[in-house]
């Protein structure tokens, strides 16, 4: 339906909350006239676009002396998140320093 | 805001610390304070607009969604929340989720005012056609204070 235009620029936005460690979510809604069919399908369909919504998910300060403990007793330490890579790259930062 | 009924979090105040928490996932969490912050009695909205279903949130999709009733919303706060033509219409769908999946889901845009809706494809058009990646940037920058501030 859309073209890279838009792609180009939601993910434009995206990317500059994401690399702030913002988590964005965006939000949509459409009146109804009846609710007999009420499935996704059907509710998450022809939508009227809202806007997006940014909150922050801080990072938590003592993870970094515990990564540092394990990290000299010889522990890897790995990073499992389901978040954008540039939310990962700038926790990883700010945990660093 | 229109959020508010989509999210399951439920708010709570705390006393000693004299600020609103709410109890619920890290996603919504934020998203019922805020709304409280900007205004909306959230603990009302159960009231006012009745959950009738939730689809939700499943990694396929991307997404979450409710069907409400606002038959019986009053008409003060309706406004708030319905476009003016839309006011007499008794039940709507609210989604949130993932940006580039819920926007491939949308036909309209609301105007940054809240107040009225456009053709989507014409609405990014006219903000892309602007200028350039930095023009569509800000543009994007506006849309992204739109979201925080319009009556939802």
């Amino acid at each position: 339906m859309f073209g890279s235009d838009l792609a180009i620029f939601l993910f434009t936005v995206i990317d500059e909350l994401s690399e702030q460690a913002f988590r964005v979510l965006a939000v949509a809604y459409k009146p109804m006239n009846q609710a007999s069919d009420t499935s996704a399908e059907t509710a998450e369909s022809d939508l009227i676009f809202a806007g997006l919504v940014a909150s922050i998910d801080p990072e938590r300060l003592e993870v970094g002396p515990s990564i540092r403990i394990a990290a000299n007793a010889g522990i890897r330490t790995v990073m499992i998140t389901g978040g954008e890579s540039c939310i990962r790259d700038t926790r990883c930062f700010e945990l660093h320093h | 805001m229109r959020h508010l009924r989509g999210s399951n979090a439920r708010l709570q105040y705390d006393e000693n610390e004299k600020r609103w928490d709410a109890v619920g996932n890290s996603s919504e969490r934020p998203l019922v304070v805020a709304a409280q912050k900007a205004g909306y009695e959230v603990a009302k909205f159960e009231g006012y607009m009745p959950r009738l279903k939730e689809n939700p949130f499943s990694s396929a999709r991307k997404m979450m969604s409710v069907v409400v009733d606002c038959s019986r919303c009053p008409n003060d706060i309706k406004s708030r929340v319905f476009l003016p033509e839309h006011m007499g219409t008794p039940y709507a769908a609210v989604v949130k989720g993932a940006p580039t999946w819920v926007v491939k889901k949308c036909t309209s845009m609301l105007a940054s005012d809240g107040r009225s809706a456009t053709d989507m494809t014409a609405a990014m058009q006219q903000r892309i056609e602007q200028g350039g990646l930095d023009q569509v940037s800000v543009g994007l920058r506006n849309l992204w204070n739109t979201a925080l501030c319009v009556r939802i």
